[in-house]
Protein backbone atom coordinates (compact mmCIF):
# COMPACT_ATOMS: atom_id res chain seq x y z
CA UNK A 1 0.00 0.00 0.00
CA UNK A 2 2.78 2.38 0.99
CA UNK A 3 4.68 1.45 -2.20
CA UNK A 4 1.57 2.09 -4.31
CA UNK A 5 1.07 5.42 -2.64
CA UNK A 6 4.68 6.29 -3.36
CA UNK A 7 4.33 5.33 -7.03
CA UNK A 8 1.15 7.37 -7.37
CA UNK A 9 2.73 10.34 -5.67
CA UNK A 10 5.82 9.98 -7.85
CA UNK A 11 3.73 9.87 -11.01
CA UNK A 12 1.77 12.89 -9.87
CA UNK A 13 5.02 14.75 -9.19
CA UNK A 14 6.41 13.94 -12.65
CA UNK A 15 3.18 14.96 -14.28
CA UNK A 16 3.08 18.19 -12.28
CA UNK A 17 6.70 18.99 -13.11
CA UNK A 18 6.21 18.29 -16.80
CA UNK A 19 3.16 20.48 -16.71
CA UNK A 20 5.16 23.28 -15.08
CA UNK A 21 7.99 23.10 -17.65
CA UNK A 22 5.50 23.14 -20.46
CA UNK A 23 3.65 26.03 -18.85
CA UNK A 24 6.88 28.05 -18.66
CA UNK A 25 7.44 27.61 -22.38
CA UNK A 26 3.79 28.29 -22.97
CA UNK A 27 4.38 31.61 -21.26
CA UNK A 28 6.55 32.91 -24.10
CA UNK A 29 5.19 36.10 -25.60
CA UNK A 30 2.81 35.85 -28.53
CA UNK A 31 1.60 38.32 -31.12
CA UNK A 32 -2.13 39.13 -31.26
CA UNK A 33 -2.40 36.66 -34.15
CA UNK A 34 -1.05 33.87 -31.95
CA UNK A 35 2.38 33.63 -33.55
CA UNK A 36 5.41 33.66 -31.24
CA UNK A 37 6.67 37.18 -30.64
CA UNK A 38 10.41 37.32 -31.07
CA UNK A 39 10.80 41.02 -30.46
CA UNK A 40 8.32 42.14 -27.81
CA UNK A 41 9.52 44.45 -25.07
CA UNK A 42 12.47 45.67 -27.11
CA UNK A 43 13.88 42.16 -27.19
CA UNK A 44 16.97 41.45 -29.19
CA UNK A 45 18.98 38.25 -29.01
CA UNK A 46 22.70 37.77 -28.64
CA UNK A 47 24.54 34.53 -29.23
CA UNK A 48 25.35 32.51 -26.13
CA UNK A 49 28.73 31.12 -27.09
CA UNK A 50 30.24 30.45 -30.47
CA UNK A 51 29.62 26.75 -31.10
CA UNK A 52 26.92 24.40 -32.28
CA UNK A 53 26.10 21.68 -29.77
CA UNK A 54 25.03 18.11 -30.48
CA UNK A 55 21.32 17.43 -30.59
CA UNK A 56 20.51 14.86 -27.90
CA UNK A 57 19.88 11.47 -29.43
CA UNK A 58 21.35 12.32 -32.83
CA UNK A 59 24.11 10.06 -34.13
CA UNK A 60 26.00 12.71 -36.09
CA UNK A 61 27.22 15.82 -34.36
CA UNK A 62 28.52 19.21 -35.53
CA UNK A 63 32.25 19.82 -35.80
CA UNK A 64 33.53 20.66 -32.34
CA UNK A 65 37.01 21.29 -31.04
CA UNK A 66 39.82 18.84 -31.45
CA UNK A 67 40.08 17.13 -28.05
CA UNK A 68 43.83 17.80 -28.04
CA UNK A 69 43.19 21.51 -28.41
CA UNK A 70 40.43 22.84 -26.16
CA UNK A 71 38.88 26.04 -27.41
CA UNK A 72 38.91 28.92 -24.96
CA UNK A 73 37.18 32.05 -26.09
CA UNK A 74 36.76 35.25 -24.13
CA UNK A 75 34.27 33.77 -21.72
CA UNK A 76 36.19 30.62 -20.89
CA UNK A 77 39.68 32.03 -20.60
CA UNK A 78 39.66 31.94 -16.81
CA UNK A 79 39.45 28.15 -17.11
CA UNK A 80 42.40 28.08 -19.49
CA UNK A 81 44.99 29.87 -17.41
CA UNK A 82 43.58 33.26 -18.45
CA UNK A 83 44.51 32.83 -22.05
CA UNK A 84 42.44 32.71 -25.19
CA UNK A 85 43.01 29.54 -27.19
CA UNK A 86 41.99 29.52 -30.83
CA UNK A 87 39.32 27.24 -32.28
CA UNK A 88 40.92 24.06 -33.66
CA UNK A 89 38.28 21.84 -35.29
CA UNK A 90 38.09 18.08 -34.95
CA UNK A 91 39.11 16.76 -38.37
CA UNK A 92 38.14 13.21 -37.34
CA UNK A 93 34.44 14.04 -37.25
CA UNK A 94 32.87 11.46 -39.60
CA UNK A 95 30.49 14.00 -41.10
CA UNK A 96 33.38 15.54 -43.05
CA UNK A 97 34.14 14.52 -46.60
CA UNK A 98 37.89 13.88 -47.05
CA UNK A 99 38.54 17.21 -48.77
CA UNK A 100 36.74 19.12 -46.05
CA UNK A 101 38.71 17.32 -43.35
CA UNK A 102 41.93 18.07 -45.24
CA UNK A 103 41.06 21.75 -45.56
CA UNK A 104 40.17 21.91 -41.90
CA UNK A 105 43.54 20.35 -41.06
CA UNK A 106 45.37 22.90 -43.18
CA UNK A 107 43.57 25.71 -41.39
CA UNK A 108 44.30 24.14 -38.01
CA UNK A 109 48.00 23.78 -38.88
CA UNK A 110 48.21 27.43 -39.89
CA UNK A 111 46.58 28.57 -36.66
CA UNK A 112 48.77 26.31 -34.54
CA UNK A 113 51.82 27.73 -36.31
CA UNK A 114 50.83 31.20 -35.15
CA UNK A 115 48.66 32.56 -37.93
CA UNK A 116 45.70 34.61 -36.72
CA UNK A 117 42.44 32.67 -36.78
CA UNK A 118 40.05 34.35 -39.24
CA UNK A 119 36.66 35.10 -37.74
CA UNK A 120 34.39 36.67 -40.32
CA UNK A 121 32.54 39.15 -38.21
CA UNK A 122 35.67 40.20 -36.35
CA UNK A 123 37.00 41.28 -39.75
CA UNK A 124 33.69 42.86 -40.79
CA UNK A 125 32.73 40.14 -43.26
CA UNK A 126 29.26 38.56 -43.18
CA UNK A 127 29.10 35.31 -41.25
CA UNK A 128 26.78 33.65 -43.77
CA UNK A 129 24.28 30.96 -42.80
CA UNK A 130 24.42 29.24 -40.35
CA UNK A 131 27.66 30.95 -39.28
CA UNK A 132 25.84 34.21 -38.60
CA UNK A 133 24.06 32.59 -35.64
CA UNK A 134 27.35 32.37 -33.79
CA UNK A 135 28.41 35.98 -34.06
CA UNK A 136 25.74 38.05 -32.41
CA UNK A 137 27.69 39.38 -29.44
CA UNK A 138 25.55 42.44 -29.89
CA UNK A 139 21.80 41.99 -30.23
CA UNK A 140 20.06 40.90 -33.39
CA UNK A 141 16.39 41.66 -33.85
CA UNK A 142 13.87 39.27 -35.39
CA UNK A 143 11.37 41.76 -36.81
CA UNK A 144 8.16 40.09 -37.90
CA UNK A 145 5.92 41.38 -40.70
CA UNK A 146 3.10 39.51 -42.43
CA UNK A 147 5.23 38.52 -45.44
CA UNK A 148 8.73 38.61 -44.02
CA UNK A 149 10.89 38.14 -40.98
CA UNK A 150 13.77 40.59 -41.18
CA UNK A 151 16.72 39.74 -38.97
CA UNK A 152 18.61 42.94 -38.27
CA UNK A 153 22.08 42.52 -36.79
CA UNK A 154 23.06 45.70 -34.99
CA UNK A 155 26.71 44.70 -35.17
CA UNK A 156 28.04 45.04 -38.67
CA UNK A 157 25.47 45.93 -39.51
CA UNK A 158 23.94 43.01 -41.46
CA UNK A 159 20.49 42.03 -42.58
CA UNK A 160 18.76 38.76 -43.41
CA UNK A 161 15.46 38.76 -45.20
CA UNK A 162 13.28 35.66 -44.71
CA UNK A 163 10.32 35.62 -47.09
CA UNK A 164 7.35 33.85 -45.56
CA UNK A 165 5.17 31.17 -47.13
CA UNK A 166 6.75 31.29 -50.58
CA UNK A 167 8.90 28.73 -52.39
CA UNK A 168 12.51 29.23 -53.33
CA UNK A 169 13.31 30.96 -56.62
CA UNK A 170 14.18 28.74 -59.53
CA UNK A 171 17.78 29.88 -60.04
CA UNK A 172 19.42 31.38 -57.00
CA UNK A 173 22.73 33.14 -57.47
CA UNK A 174 25.03 32.36 -54.53
CA UNK A 175 25.34 35.21 -52.07
CA UNK A 176 26.63 35.76 -48.56
CA UNK A 177 23.26 35.11 -46.90
CA UNK A 178 21.66 33.03 -49.66
CA UNK A 179 17.94 33.03 -50.25
CA UNK A 180 15.82 32.36 -47.18
CA UNK A 181 12.17 31.40 -47.13
CA UNK A 182 10.28 30.56 -44.00
CA UNK A 183 7.09 29.64 -42.23
CA UNK A 184 5.81 29.07 -38.73
CA UNK A 185 5.12 25.66 -37.26
CA UNK A 186 3.31 26.35 -34.03
CA UNK A 187 5.71 28.35 -31.93
CA UNK A 188 8.70 27.66 -34.18
CA UNK A 189 9.97 29.85 -36.97
CA UNK A 190 11.42 27.58 -39.65
CA UNK A 191 13.88 29.10 -42.13
CA UNK A 192 15.06 27.31 -45.25
CA UNK A 193 18.14 28.72 -46.98
CA UNK A 194 19.90 27.87 -50.21
CA UNK A 195 22.21 29.73 -52.55
CA UNK A 196 24.94 30.30 -49.99
CA UNK A 197 28.28 31.48 -51.30
CA UNK A 198 31.17 29.18 -50.44
CA UNK A 199 33.12 32.20 -49.18
CA UNK A 200 31.73 31.65 -45.69
CA UNK A 201 32.39 29.02 -43.06
CA UNK A 202 29.78 26.95 -41.29
CA UNK A 203 31.22 27.66 -37.85
CA UNK A 204 34.09 29.13 -35.86
CA UNK A 205 36.20 26.06 -36.64
CA UNK A 206 36.28 27.18 -40.27
CA UNK A 207 34.34 24.17 -41.53
CA UNK A 208 33.93 24.82 -45.27
CA UNK A 209 30.93 24.17 -47.47
CA UNK A 210 29.94 24.29 -51.12
CA UNK A 211 27.40 26.63 -52.67
CA UNK A 212 24.97 23.69 -52.75
CA UNK A 213 24.61 23.69 -48.97
CA UNK A 214 21.03 23.64 -47.71
CA UNK A 215 20.34 24.86 -44.19
CA UNK A 216 17.14 24.56 -42.18
CA UNK A 217 16.97 26.65 -39.03
CA UNK A 218 14.28 26.25 -36.39
CA UNK A 219 13.94 28.99 -33.81
CA UNK A 220 11.79 28.94 -30.73
CA UNK A 221 11.58 30.92 -27.54
CA UNK A 222 12.27 28.98 -24.36
CA UNK A 223 12.41 29.66 -20.64
CA UNK A 224 9.48 32.01 -20.80
CA UNK A 225 11.07 34.01 -23.62
CA UNK A 226 14.33 34.72 -21.80
CA UNK A 227 16.27 32.59 -24.25
CA UNK A 228 15.89 31.40 -27.80
CA UNK A 229 16.90 28.03 -29.13
CA UNK A 230 18.08 27.63 -32.68
CA UNK A 231 18.44 24.22 -34.25
CA UNK A 232 20.15 23.84 -37.62
CA UNK A 233 20.01 20.92 -40.00
CA UNK A 234 22.63 21.01 -42.70
CA UNK A 235 22.78 19.08 -45.96
CA UNK A 236 25.69 19.44 -48.35
CA UNK A 237 26.72 16.14 -49.94
CA UNK A 238 29.72 17.87 -51.48
CA UNK A 239 31.10 18.62 -48.03
CA UNK A 240 29.39 16.29 -45.57
CA UNK A 241 28.89 12.56 -45.61
CA UNK A 242 25.48 12.91 -44.05
CA UNK A 243 22.85 15.38 -42.97
CA UNK A 244 23.63 16.65 -39.49
CA UNK A 245 22.04 18.88 -36.89
CA UNK A 246 23.25 21.20 -34.16
CA UNK A 247 21.84 23.38 -31.43
CA UNK A 248 22.65 26.92 -30.45
CA UNK A 249 21.24 29.30 -27.88
CA UNK A 250 20.68 33.00 -27.64
CA UNK A 251 20.20 35.21 -24.63
CA UNK A 252 17.59 37.90 -24.62
CA UNK A 253 18.91 41.45 -24.50
CA UNK A 254 16.47 44.17 -23.63
CA UNK A 255 17.74 47.04 -25.75
CA UNK A 256 15.66 48.96 -28.27
CA UNK A 257 16.96 48.75 -31.79
CA UNK A 258 17.03 52.55 -31.79
CA UNK A 259 19.73 52.37 -29.09
CA UNK A 260 21.78 49.68 -30.80
CA UNK A 261 24.43 50.59 -33.37
CA UNK A 262 27.78 48.80 -33.65
CA UNK A 263 29.63 49.63 -36.83
CA UNK A 264 32.32 47.04 -37.41
CA UNK A 265 34.49 49.24 -39.62
CA UNK A 266 34.58 52.06 -37.08
CA UNK A 267 37.99 53.32 -36.03
CA UNK A 268 39.61 51.51 -38.93
CA UNK A 269 43.17 52.03 -37.94
CA UNK A 270 45.64 51.26 -40.67
CA UNK A 271 48.14 49.82 -38.23
CA UNK A 272 45.60 47.31 -36.98
CA UNK A 273 43.90 46.36 -40.18
CA UNK A 274 47.10 46.03 -42.19
CA UNK A 275 48.73 43.75 -39.66
CA UNK A 276 50.57 40.92 -41.44
CA UNK A 277 48.46 37.79 -41.64
CA UNK A 278 45.20 39.61 -40.92
CA UNK A 279 42.49 39.33 -43.52
CA UNK A 280 41.73 42.92 -44.55
CA UNK A 281 38.29 44.29 -43.73
CA UNK A 282 35.98 44.86 -46.73
CA UNK A 283 37.09 47.92 -48.62
CA UNK A 284 36.03 49.69 -51.80
CA UNK A 285 39.20 51.00 -53.45
CA UNK A 286 36.96 52.68 -56.02
CA UNK A 287 33.88 54.48 -54.63
CA UNK A 288 30.68 52.74 -55.62
CA UNK A 289 29.13 56.12 -56.54
CA UNK B 1 26.03 77.01 -23.58
CA UNK B 2 27.45 74.79 -26.25
CA UNK B 3 24.35 72.63 -26.45
CA UNK B 4 21.81 75.27 -25.55
CA UNK B 5 20.38 75.96 -28.97
CA UNK B 6 20.25 72.31 -29.92
CA UNK B 7 18.74 71.42 -26.54
CA UNK B 8 15.93 73.90 -27.18
CA UNK B 9 15.35 72.39 -30.61
CA UNK B 10 15.18 68.92 -29.09
CA UNK B 11 13.00 69.93 -26.12
CA UNK B 12 10.36 71.51 -28.30
CA UNK B 13 10.27 68.46 -30.52
CA UNK B 14 10.06 66.14 -27.54
CA UNK B 15 6.96 67.82 -26.13
CA UNK B 16 5.34 67.68 -29.54
CA UNK B 17 6.36 64.05 -29.94
CA UNK B 18 4.66 62.92 -26.75
CA UNK B 19 1.47 64.84 -27.43
CA UNK B 20 1.15 63.94 -31.06
CA UNK B 21 2.15 60.34 -30.57
CA UNK B 22 -0.63 59.74 -28.07
CA UNK B 23 -3.24 61.41 -30.24
CA UNK B 24 -2.38 59.73 -33.53
CA UNK B 25 -1.10 56.27 -32.61
CA UNK B 26 -4.36 54.59 -33.52
CA UNK B 27 -4.52 56.13 -37.01
CA UNK B 28 -0.91 55.65 -38.15
CA UNK B 29 -0.69 55.36 -41.94
CA UNK B 30 1.30 52.55 -43.49
CA UNK B 31 4.58 53.67 -45.04
CA UNK B 32 6.17 50.26 -44.86
CA UNK B 33 7.59 48.64 -47.95
CA UNK B 34 10.45 48.97 -50.37
CA UNK B 35 11.34 52.47 -51.57
CA UNK B 36 13.90 53.55 -54.15
CA UNK B 37 14.95 56.94 -55.48
CA UNK B 38 15.07 57.32 -59.25
CA UNK B 39 17.80 59.97 -59.21
CA UNK B 40 20.96 60.80 -57.33
CA UNK B 41 23.22 63.77 -56.74
CA UNK B 42 26.42 63.86 -54.70
CA UNK B 43 25.53 67.42 -53.64
CA UNK B 44 22.88 68.31 -51.07
CA UNK B 45 22.35 71.49 -53.11
CA UNK B 46 20.41 69.44 -55.67
CA UNK B 47 17.85 68.55 -53.00
CA UNK B 48 17.65 72.01 -51.38
CA UNK B 49 14.10 73.15 -50.84
CA UNK B 50 13.72 76.58 -52.38
CA UNK B 51 16.93 76.24 -54.41
CA UNK B 52 19.90 78.57 -54.05
CA UNK B 53 22.97 77.79 -52.01
CA UNK B 54 23.42 75.88 -48.81
CA UNK B 55 23.52 78.61 -46.10
CA UNK B 56 27.01 78.05 -44.76
CA UNK B 57 28.39 80.51 -42.23
CA UNK B 58 32.05 81.55 -42.23
CA UNK B 59 33.14 78.56 -40.15
CA UNK B 60 31.13 76.30 -42.43
CA UNK B 61 32.66 77.75 -45.59
CA UNK B 62 36.14 77.27 -44.15
CA UNK B 63 35.43 73.70 -43.08
CA UNK B 64 33.77 72.89 -46.43
CA UNK B 65 36.80 74.19 -48.33
CA UNK B 66 39.07 72.08 -46.11
CA UNK B 67 36.94 68.99 -46.71
CA UNK B 68 36.82 69.53 -50.45
CA UNK B 69 40.59 69.91 -50.61
CA UNK B 70 41.02 66.86 -48.39
CA UNK B 71 38.78 64.69 -50.52
CA UNK B 72 40.65 65.85 -53.62
CA UNK B 73 44.16 65.15 -52.35
CA UNK B 74 43.19 62.08 -50.37
CA UNK B 75 44.00 63.49 -46.93
CA UNK B 76 40.31 63.22 -45.97
CA UNK B 77 38.88 59.75 -46.31
CA UNK B 78 35.24 59.35 -47.25
CA UNK B 79 34.72 56.37 -44.95
CA UNK B 80 31.15 55.81 -46.13
CA UNK B 81 32.43 54.98 -49.61
CA UNK B 82 35.80 53.48 -48.67
CA UNK B 83 34.80 51.22 -45.77
CA UNK B 84 31.01 51.37 -46.17
CA UNK B 85 30.35 52.87 -42.77
CA UNK B 86 26.93 54.52 -42.43
CA UNK B 87 26.44 57.72 -44.43
CA UNK B 88 24.81 59.64 -41.60
CA UNK B 89 22.04 62.19 -42.11
CA UNK B 90 21.00 63.71 -44.38
CA UNK B 91 23.41 61.92 -46.73
CA UNK B 92 21.81 58.49 -46.18
CA UNK B 93 18.57 59.86 -47.62
CA UNK B 94 20.29 60.37 -50.99
CA UNK B 95 21.06 56.66 -51.37
CA UNK B 96 20.70 55.40 -54.94
CA UNK B 97 19.94 51.92 -53.62
CA UNK B 98 16.56 50.66 -52.39
CA UNK B 99 15.65 50.56 -48.74
CA UNK B 100 12.90 49.00 -46.67
CA UNK B 101 10.71 50.53 -43.98
CA UNK B 102 9.48 48.03 -41.43
CA UNK B 103 6.95 48.62 -38.69
CA UNK B 104 8.77 46.92 -35.85
CA UNK B 105 10.10 45.79 -33.46
CA UNK B 106 7.36 46.71 -30.98
CA UNK B 107 7.45 50.43 -30.29
CA UNK B 108 10.03 51.00 -33.00
CA UNK B 109 10.24 51.45 -36.71
CA UNK B 110 13.22 50.18 -38.67
CA UNK B 111 14.79 51.41 -41.87
CA UNK B 112 16.88 48.71 -43.57
CA UNK B 113 19.05 50.12 -46.35
CA UNK B 114 20.59 47.91 -48.99
CA UNK B 115 23.55 50.31 -49.30
CA UNK B 116 26.14 49.54 -46.66
CA UNK B 117 23.43 47.34 -45.05
CA UNK B 118 22.67 50.37 -42.86
CA UNK B 119 20.00 50.05 -40.21
CA UNK B 120 18.19 52.98 -38.64
CA UNK B 121 16.06 52.25 -35.62
CA UNK B 122 13.46 54.85 -34.69
CA UNK B 123 11.83 54.86 -31.29
CA UNK B 124 8.13 55.54 -31.51
CA UNK B 125 7.47 55.49 -27.78
CA UNK B 126 9.91 57.88 -26.21
CA UNK B 127 11.32 61.27 -27.15
CA UNK B 128 15.01 61.82 -27.75
CA UNK B 129 17.29 62.25 -24.79
CA UNK B 130 19.11 65.55 -24.43
CA UNK B 131 22.03 66.28 -26.70
CA UNK B 132 24.36 66.10 -23.70
CA UNK B 133 23.19 62.53 -23.03
CA UNK B 134 23.29 61.48 -26.67
CA UNK B 135 26.74 62.94 -27.17
CA UNK B 136 28.15 60.35 -24.73
CA UNK B 137 27.54 57.65 -27.34
CA UNK B 138 27.08 59.33 -30.70
CA UNK B 139 25.89 57.19 -33.56
CA UNK B 140 26.84 57.35 -37.24
CA UNK B 141 23.18 57.79 -38.18
CA UNK B 142 22.32 59.57 -34.96
CA UNK B 143 19.69 58.57 -32.44
CA UNK B 144 16.12 58.88 -33.70
CA UNK B 145 12.66 59.26 -32.23
CA UNK B 146 9.45 59.58 -34.19
CA UNK B 147 5.76 60.27 -33.89
CA UNK B 148 2.82 60.66 -36.23
CA UNK B 149 1.20 63.97 -37.08
CA UNK B 150 -1.76 63.02 -39.20
CA UNK B 151 -0.39 61.27 -42.27
CA UNK B 152 3.19 62.40 -41.63
CA UNK B 153 5.86 60.61 -39.67
CA UNK B 154 8.02 63.18 -37.91
CA UNK B 155 11.45 61.87 -36.97
CA UNK B 156 13.92 63.83 -34.93
CA UNK B 157 17.56 62.75 -34.82
CA UNK B 158 20.56 63.95 -32.87
CA UNK B 159 23.68 62.56 -31.27
CA UNK B 160 25.63 62.19 -34.49
CA UNK B 161 29.32 61.39 -34.51
CA UNK B 162 31.56 63.62 -36.58
CA UNK B 163 32.81 60.84 -38.82
CA UNK B 164 30.26 61.48 -41.55
CA UNK B 165 29.89 64.15 -44.21
CA UNK B 166 26.63 65.92 -44.94
CA UNK B 167 27.09 65.08 -48.60
CA UNK B 168 29.57 63.47 -50.96
CA UNK B 169 31.15 66.82 -51.87
CA UNK B 170 32.40 67.29 -48.30
CA UNK B 171 29.65 69.46 -46.81
CA UNK B 172 30.40 69.39 -43.08
CA UNK B 173 28.35 69.01 -39.93
CA UNK B 174 29.19 69.23 -36.24
CA UNK B 175 28.17 67.13 -33.28
CA UNK B 176 25.44 69.64 -32.60
CA UNK B 177 23.53 68.57 -35.69
CA UNK B 178 19.83 68.00 -35.09
CA UNK B 179 17.60 66.88 -37.95
CA UNK B 180 13.84 66.71 -38.26
CA UNK B 181 12.28 64.67 -41.04
CA UNK B 182 8.72 64.87 -42.26
CA UNK B 183 7.97 61.65 -44.07
CA UNK B 184 4.73 60.90 -45.88
CA UNK B 185 3.28 59.24 -48.91
CA UNK B 186 2.60 61.52 -51.84
CA UNK B 187 1.46 61.21 -55.45
CA UNK B 188 -1.46 58.97 -54.61
CA UNK B 189 0.69 56.77 -52.40
CA UNK B 190 3.06 55.80 -55.20
CA UNK B 191 5.93 57.81 -53.72
CA UNK B 192 7.38 58.55 -50.33
CA UNK B 193 8.59 62.04 -49.56
CA UNK B 194 11.16 62.85 -46.88
CA UNK B 195 11.75 66.53 -46.17
CA UNK B 196 14.60 66.92 -43.72
CA UNK B 197 15.33 70.08 -41.76
CA UNK B 198 18.99 70.46 -40.90
CA UNK B 199 19.83 72.44 -37.76
CA UNK B 200 23.53 72.97 -37.09
CA UNK B 201 24.40 76.47 -35.90
CA UNK B 202 28.12 75.63 -35.88
CA UNK B 203 28.30 75.61 -39.68
CA UNK B 204 25.09 77.09 -41.04
CA UNK B 205 23.54 80.56 -40.77
CA UNK B 206 20.07 79.11 -40.45
CA UNK B 207 18.12 75.88 -40.65
CA UNK B 208 17.67 74.55 -44.17
CA UNK B 209 15.63 71.80 -45.79
CA UNK B 210 16.28 69.13 -48.37
CA UNK B 211 13.63 67.02 -50.07
CA UNK B 212 13.96 63.42 -51.18
CA UNK B 213 11.40 61.35 -53.04
CA UNK B 214 11.24 57.61 -53.52
CA UNK B 215 9.19 55.34 -55.75
CA UNK B 216 7.48 52.30 -54.31
CA UNK B 217 9.03 48.98 -55.31
CA UNK B 218 7.12 46.49 -53.20
CA UNK B 219 8.02 43.02 -54.41
CA UNK B 220 11.68 43.95 -54.90
CA UNK B 221 14.05 42.08 -52.62
CA UNK B 222 17.03 43.80 -51.01
CA UNK B 223 20.33 42.11 -51.77
CA UNK B 224 23.58 41.70 -49.89
CA UNK B 225 25.92 44.67 -49.92
CA UNK B 226 29.52 43.99 -48.97
CA UNK B 227 32.05 46.78 -49.37
CA UNK B 228 34.14 46.53 -52.50
CA UNK B 229 32.05 43.79 -54.09
CA UNK B 230 29.78 43.97 -57.10
CA UNK B 231 26.32 45.31 -56.28
CA UNK B 232 23.06 45.57 -58.12
CA UNK B 233 23.08 47.61 -61.32
CA UNK B 234 22.09 51.21 -60.52
CA UNK B 235 23.29 52.69 -63.79
CA UNK B 236 19.70 53.58 -64.71
CA UNK B 237 19.43 55.90 -61.69
CA UNK B 238 19.59 59.42 -63.10
CA UNK B 239 22.82 61.11 -62.08
CA UNK B 240 24.73 57.98 -61.12
CA UNK B 241 26.79 57.74 -64.26
CA UNK B 242 27.81 61.39 -63.92
CA UNK B 243 28.75 60.89 -60.28
CA UNK B 244 30.84 57.84 -61.15
CA UNK B 245 32.53 59.74 -63.98
CA UNK B 246 33.41 62.55 -61.55
CA UNK B 247 34.91 60.01 -59.14
CA UNK B 248 36.94 58.48 -61.95
CA UNK B 249 38.19 61.89 -63.07
CA UNK B 250 39.17 62.76 -59.50
CA UNK B 251 41.05 59.49 -59.15
CA UNK B 252 42.91 60.08 -62.40
CA UNK B 253 43.84 63.61 -61.37
CA UNK B 254 45.54 62.44 -58.12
Amino acid sequence: MARMKSHVLGALLVAATAGMASAADQAVPHLPNGLPDFSSGNMGFASDGVEFFPVPGEKFVPVTNDPAHPFCGNRRMAKCGNQILPPIGDTKNPILQPWAAAQLKRTNDEILSGKESFEAMSRCWPGGVPGMMLFTAQPAYWVQSPKEVTILYSRGPYQRHVYLNVPHSKNVEPSWFGESVGHYEGDELVIDTIGLSDKTFVDWYHTPHTDKMHVIERYKLIEGGKRMQGMITVEDPGTFTTKWSGLHYFNRQILPISDSEYVCAENNNANYFDEPGQVPIPEARTPDF
Amino acid sequence: MRFRAARMALAGGAVLALAAGAAHAAAAPDITGIWWANSYSPSMKAYLVGGGDIPLNEAGKKKYAENQAGLKDGSLMDRARRYCTPDGLPRSLATPYPFQIIDGPQGQMSWAYEQNAMIRGISMVKPLDSLETLSVLPFWNGHSAGHWEGDTLVVQSAGFNESTLTDATGLPHSDQLVTTEHIRKVNGGKQLEDVITVHDPVYFTRDWQARFAYDNHDGLRLTDYVCGEKHRDISKIEGINEARAQNAARATAK
